[in-house]
């Protein structure tokens, strides 16, 4: 059987002329790049190339491919995966539950989807009252993503011709395309406990049932792409690809994105590397070398006549190698494991580049306390235009999800319309501040109904006072009116970090609520995950 | 100064161990000519040292006693089709070698021809 695998490359390429396939077809990928270089080589350049074809230490990919494909290693190299699959799970919750009065842990845990960002902001823009609200968002490649940096699922290398068993990069570009986000309002007058009697008083005792009548979740999203900008040719691309990279040290613009993934990925390549190349030379080195040279030096012929020549000579090589090594076709699965981590970090920062989503479709499901829900459909309109410049342009109606009492004057399904238009640009990198973005918006909202709250009697909602309200009233609304907003705002996000701090101030003609124009201030922290759970 | 001006790195292709030589001590420095797409060194090490200046396309060592090892992680804009070239830097600019996407990982064995 071992004989068998170890004459499988030549038999490959029997098989290969048998069907058609040319036997240069049948190599892996990477033996196919660097040979078709040297048949297409200048004679000034020809011997460098020969080299290049038949030292291990400068086709490590290709003959790291060729010791595994001879051995099967993969499948050996499973159960250790496994192993460290035990070793680094993270769906043991770790710290209090929810309810237990104290804690670190927003939600209980069961298994949590790692790729996460999660924002917290404070502030109101055109709703009447300040809340606190926490958002989770993530993208549907983040779990496949985090499985294949932590190596439990291997990556597909773009230059390898064996695409089975691996995550493709076709795969994860649909799934980007889908994401998805939950809020939740964790204002500390949000939550509110009512209690009623149900019973007959028992001497000074009463019996009580309690209900909660706030809902914590107050809205969801997703998020279709629907148009993607993809450039990753032109010379554009190229210099935004190279503007990444120029100053490792100092991060970078806000939007660019964080280049440790790929530094960790490519500091880990250098330990299997070597142990891979330092398993020659084996004895006999030497002389199968000047020998397989020579023949190269000799060979005039086309690709197929190279294939054959070049694998017959190779064939003797990974021999030597093997018989002196045993440990060779494990050491080449291990690098191999390591090129495909250092491929996907490095075709994660080239997606970053070069794919800019210009369409959006965006669904939200809003459950704001004390409102009647709402579903608001939104298309989402981004363009670069350069220099670190970015506009944004949305337009979006809402709709309420039930039908609504008719003696409300005015009132409709359709809630309102909403138009926002936004310029930002990137600032850099900025002495004590890190990275930095400014941005002015103007946002404007027709409102079509009144915007409507939903009160119960006796239980006030957060942040409103009624005063002279029947105690028969369920419903109550305002006078509507369009508005009109204003915003400046700053994102910073200091030193290496993944956190950023919005910063914004805004001007509205009036709020949804109230009828007067008004200065408002909201401030954020946010947390992209992503970074964390590449290390 | 004119010491500076000669190129110091030569390619050895018909000797089994050594891909490069050069005298011990001296200063070299190599540079990324691209071909297709753009390439960047994104780091290197020689004699089991980083070298400093990456990302980028160029970096820089002095000579020691050899045979020892130069690595280097290339960075490909385009990862599958990128090419680029290993030249060194001084008045020549001569080709070295070839950098190719299939092989983002390599190690160059440099020997020394002595003082």
């Amino acid at each position: 059987m071992k004989t068998f695998r170890r004459v499988l490359p030549l038999l490959l390429l029997t098989a290969a002329a048998m069907y058609g396939q040319t036997k240069m077809a049948a190599l892996p990928n990477e033996c196919q790049s660097i040979l078709k270089v040297l048949l297409n080589s200048d004679a000034a350049r020809r011997d460098v190339r020969i080299a290049s074809v038949l030292k291990l230490e400068l086709g490590s990919t290709c003959f790291a491919r060729l010791f595994v494909q001879r051995n099967s290693v993969e499948a050996a190299m499973l159960p250790q995966f496994v192993k460290a699959l035990e070793s680094l799970r993270t769906d043991i919750q770790a710290g209090a539950s929810t309810g237990g009065g104290g804690g670190t842990n927003l939600v209980s845990k069961g298994t949590t989807a790692k790729v996460l960002s999660v924002a917290a902001e404070y502030g109101a823009i055109t709703e009447s009252v300040n809340k606190q609200v926490v958002t989770i968002q993530g993208s549907l490649d983040g779990l496949p993503l985090a499985l294949a940096r932590k190596d439990f699922i291997l990556y597909c290398s773009p230059t390898s011709n064996s695409k089975k068993g691996c995550l493709d990069q076709g795969t994860l570009d649909v799934l980007r395309r889908f994401s998805y986000g939950v809020s939740f309002d964790t204002s500390s007058d949000n939550q509110t406990v009512t209690g009623s009697a149900s019973g007959a008083p028992q001497g000074t005792t009463q019996p009580v049932t309690f209900t909660a009548n706030r809902k914590q979740i107050t809205g969801w999203e997703g998020r279709v792409v629907l148009w993607n900008a993809r450039d990753a040719v032109s010379k554009t691309f190229q210099a935004n690809w190279a503007q990444v990279f120029s100053a490792k040290t100092a991060k970078g613009p806000a939007s660019s994105p964080d280049l440790t993934p790929l530094t960790d990925a490519a500091n880990a390549l250098y330990a299997p590397l070597e142990v891979l190349i330092d398993a020659t030379p084996p004895p006999g080195y030497d002389d199968w070398y000047k020998g397989a040279f020579q023949a190269l030096q000799k060979f005039n012929g086309d690709q197929d006549g190279l294939a054959t020549l070049w694998m017959t000579q190779i064939d003797a090589y990974l021999k030597l190698v093997e018989t002196s090594n045993p440990e060779v076709a494990q050491s080449a699965a291990s690098f191999l494991r390591a090129m495909a981590r250092y491929e996907l970090e490095q075709r994660a920062i080239i997606e970053s580049v070069a794919n800019k989503p210009v369409l959006t479709l965006q669904y939200n499901n809003d459950r704001p306390t004390g409102q009647a829900s709402t579903s608001t459909a939104r298309l989402i309109f981004d363009k670069g235009l350069g220099s670190g410049v970015s506009v944004a342009a949305n337009g979006a109606v809402t709709l309420y999800n039930s039908s609504l009492p008719s003696n409300i004057p005015g009132v409709s399904r359709l809630r309102d319309a909403q138009f926002g238009f936004q310029v930002q640009k990137d600032l850099g990198t900025l002495k004590l501040l890190g990275a930095a973005a400014v941005s002015g918006t103007y946002y404007f909202q027709y409102q079509n109904s009144p915007a409507i709250l939903n009160v119960t009697p006796g239980t006030p909602l957060p942040g409103i006072t009624f005063t002279g309200l029947p105690s028969m009233a369920t419903q109550v609304f305002a006078d509507k009116g369009n508005l009109h907003v204003g915003q400046l705002r700053l994102i910073l996000g200091p030193g290496s970090s993944s956190v950023r701090f919005p910063l914004a101030v805004s001007f509205s003609n009036r709020t949804e609520l109230i009828d007067k124009p008004t200065w408002k201030a909201q401030v954020g922290v946010s947390y992209d995950f992503d970074s964390l759970f590449a290390k | 100064m004119a010491g500076e001006a000669t190129c110091k790195l030569t390619p050895s292709p018909e000797d089994p161990e050594c891909t490069l030589k050069a005298k011990v001590g001296d200063a070299v420095t190599l540079d990324i000519v691209d071909v297709s797409g753009s390439v960047l060194f994104e780091s290197a090490k020689y004699n089991g040292q980083s070298l400093p200046g990456t990302p980028g396309k160029q970096i820089t060592f002095t000579v020691v006693t050899g045979p020892k090892r130069l690595e280097a992680v290339y960075l490909f804009s385009d990862p599958v089709n990128g090419q680029a070239e290993l030249h060194e830097v001084c008045p020549a600019h001569p080709f070295l070698l070839d950098i190719l996407a299939a092989d983002k990982a390599v190690g160059y064995t440099i020997c020394t021809t002595g003082v």
